[in-house]
């Protein structure tokens, strides 16, 4: 009785042993893939960061966005960019660093479109910023994993998203809604008055189509809410301050506010 | 001195001639006895006790032991506590610790409810055993303080928020409730001091007051009075579970198989199939949509659900508590056989049924109600958490702009998103069929948007019967493909 009883306990001491064995085994496989799933978790969250807080400046899609924000995902800015400012560490430290601390001058004269010159801003808590940092460094990962397809190594097929249908009354009726709600306090239209400190907007689906060359109607009104001081019109240029508006539209009410714009000729 | 004092003296100190100064030798005295020499035969026989108390030891000592290593890497700050749950997962068997202490923490838990109510069952609450009773309930309240308590240290969105309303529900308490609030929570709202004293009532103030207590609460059981047996067990007299059996090797003998057994299936589970739960950091400044309560307080959660305030919902689980707790007072009789007590059988069962119904209730509050287009979109793409989308594996999610509803697709598409579509239909068509809503059309658009990540957005077009423009509900998400697939399996042109 007493030797079974002993016996049972080896085979589950064995058994225990064995397991952790087992285990101990796999360890290094499961560091190395939950490092991976780490990195891969903190894209991700930095792509969410990004999309709130850095497309407005630097584009959807890190293409930049003309004179406010330089674009990220671009060869220049992989190989050329440390060069320029003079950084002497690596581009992942300088991601991280200027996205935390921000950039207190401008390394282009660029223009901002409220009188100031474009600057970054800093995004971290310590600096007066929203973001932890845990967060910066998120946002790092997510614009260092553009690196590849920036240097061309990675070419990622491109989907064909639908053209939005600027004629449907409906998409117009929903952009009429987003203009009164946005836009009317600063720009009037002729059924539409108010306005205090942007050019009228009347017969704007007529002008918008030649007003800049090789720019469709349609590209010259997102132009002209993205990056307002491309074209200022004559006497407004102390005055545009509508950086804001991209910021404010999400992209299906900047289609919608467009199709409102261009059916207004 | 011989060898036998030389250790002796080393491992009890100088012998203490004088009466004074007795108070360690008595601690030291009542640990080192606290087991009996002898056991009933019954007491180690599966059926009879179903070991629960032993589970809930065992757990208990899985804690301690998986608690002592973890706190060497865990920084109670809300700056790094987070991060370094995460760091843990790269240590060598870092993970596996942190499920162990999670996963017997939960099992903690259930066993020690379960041995209560086994306790209660058998009626071995009764007679002699009534203090013992009241160690166990005192024990059981301690051991969910416990979970709770550690709830907090990850400083997950969950956690956070669920601590944050669970504290605040004291603040329903006449006078004192505000204070109490702000005791436990080191001010208005969680933060370090909140994260601190969470530690610091987990690590220190409650293991302190739980260890003595299980001490005395077995002192009570095995030597005081003896492990009661079921009454049709202990009536029979002549059986041999009323045999005694001594402490070694036979009781020793067989914990030590329970324990590598149970030790064995722990590793195995958490080792396979289980991960303990990580969410998003805490952050104070966003209110996730659904606030979940720990399992162990989902009831509690269903009861504050249907209870108009909060203070009367406080009040019944206080004289709920109050009424199990001072059970051995008022059911004075010492029948123990269920069939010889039928009220405490009914009221038994139907306790138990309303316990499972709030858990019930507390579940089904964190789900999004209705067929809103925000609800559905809630649903299948919710704010905070997991939900349909993330159901399938990255390299299920096509690229493509896939409408909801239409059969004809330029790609091939994978069967899982393909279901997934045909899901979103159903829930539409539902949700029309509710609303009286016309012309709600979907769209899913999947785009590659760096190596190894995805956006995913889900757009829905919805014409109410008052308006005629559309509204548009969409909502995004990013999925990796990190340690799933090659980072060069994307698509290239060449």
């Amino acid at each position: 009785m007493e030797g079974r009883e002993h016996r049972r306990l080896t085979f589950l001491g064995l058994a225990l042993c064995c397991l952790l064995f087992f285990v101990g085994q796999q360890e290094e496989r499961r560091v190395e893939a939950t490092i991976a799933m780490q990195a891969g978790e903190a894209v991700v969250t930095g792509a969410r960061l990004y999309s709130e807080n850095c497309r407005k400046c630097h584009g959807s899609r890190g293409e930049g966005l003309g004179q406010v924000g330089p674009a990220l995902a671009d060869k220049h800015f992989f190989t050329g960019r440390m060069a320029e400012v003079g950084w002497l560490l690596g581009i992942d430290e300088y991601i991280a660093a200027t996205t935390g601390a921000g950039r207190m001058m401008a390394t282009r004269p660029l223009y901002a479109g409220n009188g100031t010159t474009a600057v970054m801003p800093p995004w971290a808590l310590g600096h007066g910023g929203s973001l932890r940092a845990d967060e910066i460094a998120a946002i790092s990962g997510f614009v260092m994993n553009w690196r590849a397809t920036a240097l061309g190594t990675i070419t990622l097929p491109v989907i064909d998203l639908p053209p939005p249908d600027m004629g449907n009354p409906a998409t117009v009726k929903a952009g009429g809604e987003v203009f009164s709600k946005l836009c009317l306090s600063c720009h009037a239209l002729a059924d539409l008055p108010g306005g205090h400190g942007g050019p009228t907007l009347t017969g704007i689906g007529a002008i918008a189509s030649g007003r800049t060359p090789g720019l469709s109607a349609t590209e010259y009104i997102h132009q002209s809410v993205l990056i307002p001081e491309a074209f200022v019109v004559e006497g407004y240029g102390e005055k545009t301050d509508t950086q804001g508006c991209g910021a404010l539209l999400s992209e299906v009410q900047l289609e919608a506010v467009t199709a409102f714009l261009l059916h207004r000729n | 001195m011989d060898n036998g004092d030389f250790f002796q003296s080393s491992w009890r100190g100088e012998p203490r001639l004088e009466a004074k100064n007795r108070i360690l030798p008595g601690i030291s005295s009542f640990f080192l006895h606290l087991r009996p020499r002898q056991y009933s035969a019954g007491s180690i026989h599966f059926c009879n006790t179903f070991y629960l108390g032993f589970f809930t030891t065992l757990f208990l000592a899985v804690e301690v032991l998986t608690g002592v290593l973890l706190m060497v890497y865990y920084t109670p700050t809300p700056a790094s506590a987070y991060q370094s749950i995460q760091n843990l997962a790269l240590v060598p068997f870092g993970q596996l610790l942190r499920d162990l202490h999670r996963l017997a923490g939960d099992l903690l838990v259930f066993s020690a409810f379960l041995h209560m109510l086994r306790v209660a069952v058998s009626g071995s609450y009764k007679g002699p055993r009534r203090s013992t009773w009241l160690t166990g309930c005192l024990l059981l309240f301690f051991i969910i303080a416990l979970a709770f308590s550690g709830y907090l240290l990850p400083w997950d969105q969950l956690s956070y928020w669920a601590v944050t309303v669970g504290t605040g529900l004291f603040g329903a308490l006449p006078g004192i409730g505000p204070w109490l609030v702000e005791i436990l929570r080191g001010g208005s709202e969680i933060g370090a001091d909140g994260l601190l004293r969470f530690y610091v009532l987990h690590v220190v103030l409650i293991p302190l007051v739980v260890l003595p207590l299980l001490a005395i609460h077995y002192y009570r059981v095995a030597r005081l009075h003896g492990i009661s047996l079921p009454i049709c067990t202990a009536a029979r007299r002549d059986n041999d579970d009323l045999r005694p059996v001594p402490l070694w090797p036979t009781v020793v003998m067989r914990e030590l198989q329970v324990t590598l057994a149970s030790l064995f299936m722990l590793i195995a589970v958490v080792a396979f199939a289980y991960d303990a739960p990580l969410g998003q950091p805490a952050n104070p400044l966003h209110t996730p949509t659904h606030i979940e309560a720990p399992w162990f307080f989902l009831w509690a959660q269903g009861l504050l659900g249907i209870c108009p305030a909060t203070l009367p919902a406080l009040a019944l689980i206080v004289t709920s508590g109050l009424l199990v707790f001072f059970l051995p007072w008022y059911d004075r009789t010492q029948r123990r056989s269920r069939g010889q007590r039928p009220l405490f059988a009914f009221t038994l069962i139907i306790s138990l049924g309303l316990l499972l119904l709030l858990t019930f209730l507390g579940t089904r509050q964190q789900q999004p109600v209705g067929h809103s287009p925000e609800t559905l979109l809630e649903v299948l793409v919710p704010q905070d958490g997991q939900g349909h989308l993330h159901g399938l594996a990255y390299d299920e999610l096509t690229p493509g702009v896939h409408t909801v509803g239409s059969t004809k697709t330029d790609r091939k598409i994978s069967s899982g998103l393909e279901r997934l579509l045909t899901l979103i239909d159903s829930r539409l068509r539902g949700a029309a069929d509710n609303q009286r809503l016309s012309d709600m059309s979907s769209v899913l658009i999947i785009e590659t948007i760096q190596p190894q990540v995805k956006r995913i957005t889900l757009r829905q077009s919805v014409h109410f019967d008052d308006s005629v423009a559309p509204r548009t509900f969409e909502r995004t998400i990013y999925r990796h493909g990190f340690g799933e697939t090659p980072l060069l399996s994307e698509a290239k042109n060449k």
